[in-house]
């Protein structure tokens, strides 16, 4: 496979990933602190 | 179904997420796993590969911007809290999808076109979709007050929706250095069979993991207000 190819797979599936973090990083702080306001 | 337009009735009934996230991530690991594999393509060679990342990038760019639309429209019409903050939460992730067709396309661009950009109707108005959840996002984090927000991000979310008919048409209207329909056209023009299944399994988990990050960020949302007064 070409470095174009690599390029794509390797940046889509980074920024997948990075998202994917940063939906359940945020997901589990209101966790946190919904339990702390209760 | 208006019944569950109540965020506290929504976020009970929607526990089933992390299902929906299985289903993501074998959609996912199977289309991948088909798309690295597949043979190359006669005339594009290994770079044929990349329809299977730009493709459904695309796709779930369109694809959150329609569903955006459609919950800002409920939001202006009925005024529901829930409907704004689908809408905000949706539109940093149809940003991130955006910028991934917009890279995967230059990926692509560049040894198959010789260009990793033209300005042509397809690219231009596609990133013009980019700006457009920029400015969403940019508008809906200005104003402190939600409701004024939500207000005002949806009316750019409706006006912005013109943009998605001209994507998808701009490659019939102007001349453009772009491929036209390929899934769907007839004529022997179309995609070569062998290259459906990974292509469709990638649409299929794309949109999925857009539904699930969606879920996750809608709950996330409705946690974090239900302590505000």
């Amino acid at each position: 496979m070409n470095v174009y190819v690599w390029a794509a797979f390797a940046v889509s599936l980074l920024a997948l990933a990075v998202t994917v973090a940063a939906v359940v990083i945020g997901w589990r702080r209101a966790i946190k602190e919904s339990e702390t306001k209760l | 179904m208006l019944r569950y337009a109540h965020p506290q009735r929504f976020f009970a009934a929607t526990g089933w997420v992390p299902w929906l996230a299985v289903a993501a991530a074998l959609a996912l690991a199977s289309g991948l796993a088909l798309a690295l594999t597949v043979p190359p393509d006669y005339r594009q060679g290994e770079a044929v590969r990349i329809l299977f990342l730009h493709v459904p990038a695309v796709w779930t760019a369109m694809l959150a911007y329609a569903a955006m639309t459609g919950v800002a429209a409920v939001g202006l019409i009925w005024r529901l809290p829930l409907a704004g903050m689908a809408a905000k939460t949706a539109a940093p992730l149809g940003a991130v999808f955006t910028v991934l067709g917009l890279v995967t396309g230059a990926l692509w661009g560049r040894p198959t076109w010789g260009a990793w950009w033209v300005w042509d109707g397809r690219l231009t108005s596609f990133l013009l979709l980019l700006f457009l959840y920029l400015g969403i996002i940019a508008l809906a984090g200005a104003i402190e007050d939600e409701t004024k927000a939500a207000r005002a991000a949806g009316i750019l979310t409706v006006l912005g929706a013109v943009n998605l008919p001209v994507i998808h048409f701009s490659v019939q209207w102007w001349a453009t250095l772009h491929q036209g329909e390929s899934l769907m056209a007839g004529g022997g023009t179309g995609l070569a069979p062998i290259y459906r299944p990974p292509l469709l399994l990638m649409v299929l988990a794309y949109t999925l993991l857009f539904l699930v990050l969606w879920l996750i960020r809608l709950r996330t949302e409705i946690l974090r207000r239900r302590g505000k007064p």
